[in-house]
């Protein structure tokens, strides 16, 4: 999970009392870059237990620590002692916000805006509240009216925070064809003999008329759309100096 | 307002009339642009008319024109001349 290098930094950086977190605080205003890099140090344990919380199996572990501790260092940067809080009590929004951003940027190939994300999740826990609370699944106004959003809001969001699943990923380790593309309905005119026999006999019919067209007409089509005989066929689908300039 | 409608710029790698003009008349049949527009109608229309003869419909004029500029039937038919062109092409 975590590299060596990782654990024995943590290790070595034992959790720090408020004085010496006041004290750390203030080197680094005075541009101490050895204080700084204690205080990040001292507190990447936080970072891991606030990436735990965020971490979702899609996501790389380290790559979720890695970020959480940019929110680690923002929060490092704009500490202000004065104020008379903990550090660590600063730090955690800095980090959740740094986790939440990179679980939203990666956890799905569409990206989603973080506020509709958060709003899907108050959605799903309004949900789960409503059904322990009734016995029953709430109906979208119900949770409407309880979280105070319009019905359309909460059904878009519903909507764009859909997962996304792959065609050909396997529902069943030991076979390869437990797919969803093998699950998945074939509407295309192959399933459908009857359909497919009528749009045979429509091509035929389509074919036979294109016969009435006479070479002048065809020609004047092909021109038209782009249809040539030969890729190569520049007596009739000439190139034109508009079209040289284009290329 | 005209009801006249000029055929839908098209999706393919197309010419323009003016160019299909120019294009035919360097090649020995005279036209303008519009003649040559005029000529992508009349096709198109011979197209609908025996297609609404072997299905027993009848079509005004009007109707079979409607249908003949319709940008959905013309795709069509461009298709199915793609594909005739690529199985000839097979073939050869």
């Amino acid at each position: 999970m975590l590299d060596k290098q990782f654990i024995k930094t943590i290790k070595e950086n034992p959790l720090l009392t408020k004085m010496q977190e006041i004290d750390l605080a203030n080197k680094i205003k005075k541009g101490d870059k050895k204080a700084r890099q204690k205080l990040i140090e001292s507190n990447y344990r936080l970072v891991i237990s606030i990436a735990k919380k965020y971490h979702r199996d899609e996501l790389d572990f380290q790559d979720m620590i890695q970020e959480s501790s940019v929110g680690l260092i923002k929060a490092v940067d704009r500490f202000d002692p004065t104020l008379g809080y903990k550090f660590s009590t600063y730090a955690c929004w800095w980090i959740k916000q740094s986790a939440l951003q990179y679980v939203n940027e990666n956890s799905s190939n569409i990206k989603v805006p973080t506020h509709s994300r958060m709003l899907n999740s108050k959605i799903k826990n309004k949900i789960n509240e409503l059904e322990e609370r009734n016995g029953k699944q709430p109906t979208l106004e119900e949770v409407s009216s309880e979280l105070g959003e319009s019905v359309k809001k909460i059904k878009y969001t519903i909507h764009a925070n859909k997962k996304i699943a792959s065609l050909e990923k396997s529902f069943d380790e030991n076979s390869t064809n437990a797919t969803l593309l093998n699950k998945v309905e074939d509407a295309s005119l192959y399933s459908n003999p009857e359909k497919l026999v009528e749009s045979k006999e429509l091509n035929i019919i389509i074919r036979e008329s294109l016969q009435l067209l006479t070479p002048k007409e065809e020609k004047i089509i092909r021109l038209r759309f782009g249809i040539t005989e030969k890729p190569d066929d520049t007596n009739n689908f000439p190139v034109t100096e508009e079209m040289m300039e284009y290329l | 307002m005209s009801n006249k409608k000029y055929v839908t710029t098209n999706n393919y790698e197309g010419m323009g009339y003016y160019d299909i003009a120019r294009v035919m008349t360097d090649s020995g049949d005279k036209m303008n642009h519009s003649t040559a527009r005029n000529i992508v109608i009349r096709s198109f229309s011979k197209i609908v008319k025996n297609i609404s003869k072997k299905y027993n419909k009848k079509y005004s004029d009007d109707q079979i024109k409607e249908i003949a500029k319709s940008p959905q039937f013309q795709n069509s038919i461009v298709e199915i001349m793609k594909g005739y062109k690529r199985e000839k092409e097979k073939l050869n």
